[in-house]
């Protein structure tokens, strides 16, 4: 069990993509990759505007994640909490696979009364395991208003991270970049929060929406090798503030 | 999932409840009131698609059910609808108000106050000797049982040892939120979370308090001029510094009983024996003044 490890990508977009391909593809690909792909989506008021929500919910679901709509204001607890279940669904998956071989039953066929020493051994495991975890973070020009929050919650989500036992590493890819660049790498995997914090400052906002571009970046730094990213950015990204 | 109105049949123990109405929402699941249709009896059921949360909160209900100030767990078990499987637990129903909805109602004082977080306390700290914490301690997680004159803390959920991480906080009562310190789980962090909420409990104010910083906080306790050594207090727990929880909860037992002291003979009760004393001696001066005019003018 000392092995296993989570690797997680976690889109937080408050629009549709808009440019750079489909991020649902992109999800899926991730996934072939053992990387698991959250969403998150930042909303004035719940449940309205259903284009970007449909979005979230269609790359938790080809990336085989979680997904959770929330304000800014929340979004720090979100994030943690998202992080929280990806991890337990993990080790669920290996803890049920494990069990079928053992007991011929997975957790759900076991008497409720008799689960509670398998709950309390995937706590522990989920408090030790090596978590690998990279943000994407929309920084069109819609998110304007909500960047320093978001900035605030990706430091909070280290803290709850840190908190644990094991090895905790965050990535923080922007899109789209700086310039005409889909994306840009803030930084690249460390446990040093004051690194992140240094490197997250430099955060900006403008221009359009290229989710998959992201996708395929953190996939990159997940492999280190390069993806099929290279094919697909053809066209222009950003220019017009107006485009979201 | 709708379940108003439904009735609920467990997998496994086959027991039906019809839901009510809803109690509450979390992070984790949904408590809604029932009626168990064999004792036609109220309870309170929590469900989730969590099964780590829901049997988690069950075994910490029935490993600390000796502790006291805790809801009765009634059972444990799954339900299936559309072939998805939620599970519940199956908890006493307290009749009341949580602590939050309470103090707008009810106009509580200072003594009355630390009161109630004396009792709580003494729950957590019977925790902490067992090398746990309770982590998620909030307004809306102590329940007031009219009923039985007692106070209950529901939602178990954020119980963890000693040692591990946090899994379940509040950013108002979270200190890594505050920047004063990790959430890696020590006594300490309880000891920030129950100082902020009696803080919370004189401030009345969640919006305004989760905007200021704990030097405001400070500030603001010696403006409101409470309790001196009160004030003192508080800012050690907040601050975490030279303070264990159990050493918090003593000196708030300690100032309990001189809180009764002083309302005795308090400021407001001298300030009006000054203002009596006062008008009773013009009003005798006044009077022997008429009779001397009286007698003058005979």
């Amino acid at each position: 069990m000392e092995q296993m490890k989570v690797n997680q990508i976690i889109v937080v977009t408050d629009g549709r993509s808009n440019v750079g391909g489909n991020p649902i593809i992109a999800a899926k690909e991730a996934v072939g990759n053992n990387i698991i792909v959250s969403a998150i989506g930042i909303v004035e008021k719940l449940e309205e505007d259903e284009g970007p929500i449909e979005e979230v919910q269609n790359i938790a679901a080809s990336g085989g994640g979680e997904w959770e709509l929330t304000y800014i204001e929340n979004l720090s607890t979100t994030l943690h909490m998202l992080t929280q279940r990806t991890v337990n669904k993990t080790i669920n998956t290996v803890v049920n696979k494990q069990l079928k071989e053992l007991i011929g039953a997975e957790l759900d066929e076991i008497r409720p009364k008799r689960r509670n020493k398998f709950v309390e051994y995937i706590e522990n495991v989920s408090d030790e395991i090596h978590i690998k975890c990279c943000i994407l973070l929309d920084c069109s020009g819609s998110m304007k208003s909500k960047i320093s929050k978001a900035r605030e919650s990706i430091i909070d989500l280290m803290n709850s991270l840190k908190g644990r036992k094991g090895k905790s590493e965050v990535a923080v890819i922007a899109f789209p970049g700086p310039k005409t660049e889909m994306t840009n790498i803030v930084n690249d995997f460390t446990d040093d929060i004051e690194y992140i914090k240094d490197e997250i400052c430099n955060i900006r906002t403008n221009g359009t929406t290229p989710t998959a571009p992201a996708i395929y970046k953190a996939i990159e730094l997940f492999s280190g090798r390069a993806s099929k990213s290279n094919d697909i950015i053809e066209e222009e990204p950003l220019l017009e503030d107006s485009i979201v | 999932m709708k379940l108003h109105g439904k009735i609920i049949t467990g997998k496994w123990n086959g027991n039906k409840y019809k839901v009510i109405g809803l109690l509450g929402k979390g992070g984790t699941g949904r408590v809604y009131k029932v009626l168990d249709i064999k004792s036609n009896s109220y309870y309170a059921l929590k469900i989730s698609e969590d099964i780590q949360s829901i049997t988690k909160e069950s075994d910490m209900l029935n490993r600390f059910i000796y502790i006291g100030s805790i809801p009765l767990s009634i059972e444990l078990d799954d339900y299936e609808e559309d072939g998805k499987i939620y599970y519940f637990i199956v908890i006493e129903y307290i009749k009341g108000e949580n602590l939050r909805e309470y103090i707008i109602k009810n106009n509580l004082n200072l003594k009355e106050l630390v009161g109630i977080v004396i009792i709580i306390g003494e729950m957590i700290n019977k925790l902490h000797n067992k090398g746990f914490i309770f982590g998620d301690l909030k307004l809306e997680n102590v329940m007031i049982d009219r009923e039985n004159g007692e106070i209950k803390v529901i939602d178990l959920g954020g119980i963890v040892p000693i040692g591990s991480s946090v899994k379940e906080f509040t950013p108002l009562y979270d200190r890594a939120k505050w920047n004063m310190g990790s959430r890696r789980a020590d006594t300490k962090y309880d000891l920030f979370s129950i100082s902020m909420m009696l803080v919370n409990l004189i401030f009345k104010n969640e919006s305004k308090l989760s905007n200021m910083s704990i030097r405001d906080i400070i500030h603001g306790l010696k403006r409101k001029k409470i309790d001196k050594e009160l004030t003192k207090l508080l800012q050690r727990g907040l601050e975490q510094k030279k303070l264990e929880f159990h050493e918090f909860i003593k000196e708030l037992k300690k100032m309990y009983k001189t809180l009764r002291y002083k309302k005795k003979i308090g400021y407001n009760n001298r300030v009006n024996l000054i203002i009596n004393t006062f008008f009773l001696g013009s009003l005798i001066s006044f009077v022997i003044m008429l009779i001397v005019v009286i007698k003058i003018m005979q």
